[in-house]
């Protein structure tokens, strides 16, 4: 790792950039040998990771109102993960390494030292806010990936339609072979979550 | 995926490495690369075309954004800067970022032409507006007619008129258009005339060739003159590696946008004693501004952008106001990823999306930051906007937010960290840049250009003007590197027409 960061051209920025991308994934190599989990696997995602993921999703998408959708009943995870296989390995490789790393920053920055998927939904909330509001340029930056991935997840899924009243079925500029299919994708999935 | 077109083939379909030659090679295949393509298949030249991305047809267009914003998108739609504190978004696939644009269309602004003949530029007076003509016709381009403007951008028009500022309906280039909204997850109507439909499948039909799924990885050139490019196949699934391949030609022109075209540049070590390639980024940072009205307005329903300010756009070196306010839009998944917060109150914000306007404040920036190399297509993209930058966003979003007011907004959502909800002006008036950083608000750029910049000087430029590298023989430029300077303005119209000049300048 030193020698690679001798490599970097000695500007602050680029020091920076090394530490947020390969330092990130070597850091998060290191916390799953600790942890004594697999380290992260482009296009393979390891399942305590999926789980980190599924936690923090479901705390950044969630809403209050009884009748609204939840991120584990709609699949929102599954579409949060299959985005993220999509991107260039290395660039998945980075996010699942930002994952290994929420999962044991408690330890460091608290609510309480505990793995992160093992706090409580109020720790959970008050460890992510640390992230989006962090003086660490690099924990904002990490937080903003997440929050995307987490959203992208969860809102476009035909199911959150309905809180928002968009539809693509009923868009009458969208030619009339997607509208079919899209009201049956829209009407199954408000069903799932009816019956959820 | 669709069938390709004849003429068009994937790196992907042997497991032979691939040797082909060409007169002409052109890297990227969006507006610039189009234009040099059809130009040149129309003139004769043995000209084939080299593309990272995939070929659509409407029917590939499935509207479900997170399926397509990663196949019509670098980097799956995640490219940023490395602090990762603006999003970039890049096209990819035959038709570049025309396939995903929302089709606006301007000429280079006089003050912008004024500033580039200031610095020595030649050709950019009547022969210039030839080719910008000749583009327009091409491409369609009309003013937005009334029936298009959606009820977000009426808004906008109804709150820079009640201000008495400058602004209006903007120009596209479309033909089949349906209206249906989703220009930016690619249309499914084929509504667009992007770079594809009117410039690459032509350019097909006249004996251009084309290579699709293939990244290019080095200019290759020997004794100052080019010799060809080679690169690997990219599988269009997964986006592993695959075979290699090589193209022997005369001439490459590099089109791939300004990151990739500069990044590919510096990677074959193109001569620059100056260290000048990549330098000069510029990408007009832009942050949402959302209003919050009574009324639906629906902003997914219709044409998504076809109005603008420009009462704060000055040019010029001394310039004190640099911002273009233009509508924005998003459907839901990407709007959420920018709506501030997270968790219930989050939530309850989205609940106002079918009541939200949205203006766009786009700094023309002067600060340049710069680009480096990264893995495959991987490109870094250095830039920090300092305090100067970040008082034309404070500005941008304060208008941004008079304009939303003046049309009728109960309250105005600054994105900033924490976000502020305000409620009439005198809140929004007390934004300065010392509110604003890295993430507050959180910015977007769709128009990098400056990295390979024109000029006469080869000391202080990259190419000539029209295109073709100062040192090495065979190399040329056509894409957004091309700008000298920001434009303050959506780049496809210059670029195509900055394109046709470095075509018809290419001499075998």
């Amino acid at each position: 790792m030193l020698r690679a960061l001798l490599r970097v051209r000695q500007r602050p920025e680029e020091v920076a950039h090394f530490v947020q991308t390969a330092g990130l994934v070597r850091a998060a190599r290191l916390v799953a040998r600790a942890l004594g989990e697999p380290p992260p696997r482009p296009r393979d995602c390891p399942e305590w990771l999926v789980a980190v993921m599924d936690h923090c999703q479901a705390r950044i998408c969630r809403m209050d109102a009884e009748e609204a959708p939840e991120p584990r009943e709609v699949g929102a995870l599954e579409a949060a993960l299959s985005f993220v296989e999509a991107m260039p390995a290395s660039k998945e490789e980075e996010f699942q390494s930002l994952l290994a790393l929420i999962e044991v920053a408690p330890y460091v920055f608290g609510p309480r030292r505990a793995r992160f998927t093992a706090l409580s939904g109020e720790e959970q909330d008050a460890h992510l806010q640390s992230w989006e509001l962090s003086r660490l340029e690099g924990k904002r930056a990490g937080f903003r990936g997440l929050k995307s991935v987490a959203m992208m997840g969860f809102w476009t899924r035909p199911a959150t339609f309905g809180w928002i009243q968009y539809s693509v079925a009923e868009n009458p500029g969208v030619p009339e072979r997607l509208r079919q299919e899209w009201a049956k994708r829209e009407a199954v999935e408000r069903e799932g979550v009816d019956h959820g | 995926m669709a069938e390709l077109p004849t003429g068009m083939i994937s790196a992907c379909e042997g497991r032979e490495p691939l040797k082909l030659s060409a007169q002409v090679v052109v890297v990227g295949l969006g507006a610039g690369g189009g234009m040099v393509l059809r130009e040149l298949a129309d003139r004769g030249v043995d000209v084939l075309g080299v593309e990272l991305g995939d070929y659509f047809s409407p029917e590939d267009m499935t509207l479900a954004e997170e399926e397509m914003l990663p196949r019509l998108f670098l980097e799956g739609a995640s490219r940023a800067t490395v602090d990762m504190s603006v999003s970039v978004m890049q096209g990819m696939g035959v038709g570049g970022s025309t396939l995903h644009n929302t089709s606006l269309c301007k000429r280079l602004p006089q003050g912008i032409l004024d500033e580039w003949e200031r610095l020595g530029l030649t050709g950019l007076g009547e022969e210039l507006r030839e080719d910008f003509e000749a583009v327009e016709e091409a491409l369609n381009v009309h003013r937005i007619p009334d029936d298009r403007v959606n009820r977000n951008n009426e808004l906008l028009l109804k709150g820079v008129e009640a201000l008495g500022y400058q602004g209006g309906r903007l120009a596209y280039n479309r033909k089949l258009c349906q209206a249906s909204g989703f220009c930016e997850v690619g249309c499914p109507n084929d509504g667009k005339e992007n770079a594809a439909r009117a410039l690459v499948l032509p350019a097909l039909k006249v004996g251009a060739r084309v290579l699709v799924h293939a990244r290019v990885d080095r200019v290759l050139h020997q004794a100052g003159a080019v010799v060809g490019v080679r690169g690997r196949a990219r599988d269009p699934e997964t986006g592993a590696d695959g075979v290699p391949f090589e193209i022997q030609a005369d001439a490459v022109v590099l089109s791939a946008s300004a990151p990739n075209s500069a990044a590919l540049a510096m990677k074959s070590e193109v001569p620059d004693p100056k260290g000048l390639i990549g330098s000069r980024l510029h990408m007009h940072p832009g942050a949402f501004v959302m209003g919050v009205f009574d009324e639906p307005v629906q902003g997914w329903l219709g044409v998504p952008q076809s109005a603008e300010c420009t009462e704060f756009l000055e040019f010029g070196k001394g310039a004190k106001r640099r911002v273009w306010l233009v509508s924005g839009f998003a459907h839901p998944g990407a709007a959420a990823g920018l709506m501030p917060g997270f968790g219930p109150a989050h939530g309850a914000l989205m609940g106002l999306y079918p009541h939200v306007a949205a203006v766009i404040a786009m700094v023309h920036d002067h600060y340049g930051g710069r680009v480096a190399p990264g893995p495959a297509e991987r490109v870094n993209l250095y830039y920090g906007l300092p305090l100067s930058e970040l008082e034309q966003v404070a500005l941008g979003m304060r208008e941004a937010a008079r304009i939303l007011f003046a049309a009728g907004a109960r309250q105005v959502i600054l994105p900033t960290a924490p976000p502020r909800l305000v409620e009439d002006m005198t809140e929004a008036a007390q934004l300065t840049a010392a509110d604003l950083g890295p993430f507050s608000p959180p910015l977007v750029a769709v128009h990098p250009m400056s990295t390979m910049w024109m000029g006469v000087d080869p000391e202080t430029s990259v190419v000539d003007p029209f295109g073709a590298h100062h040192l090495l023989k065979g190399l040329h430029v056509a894409d957004g590197s091309l700008f000298p300077s920001s434009i303050g303005g959506p780049p496809q119209i210059p670029i195509y027409a900055l394109a046709r000049r470095v075509a018809r300048a290419i001499s075998l």
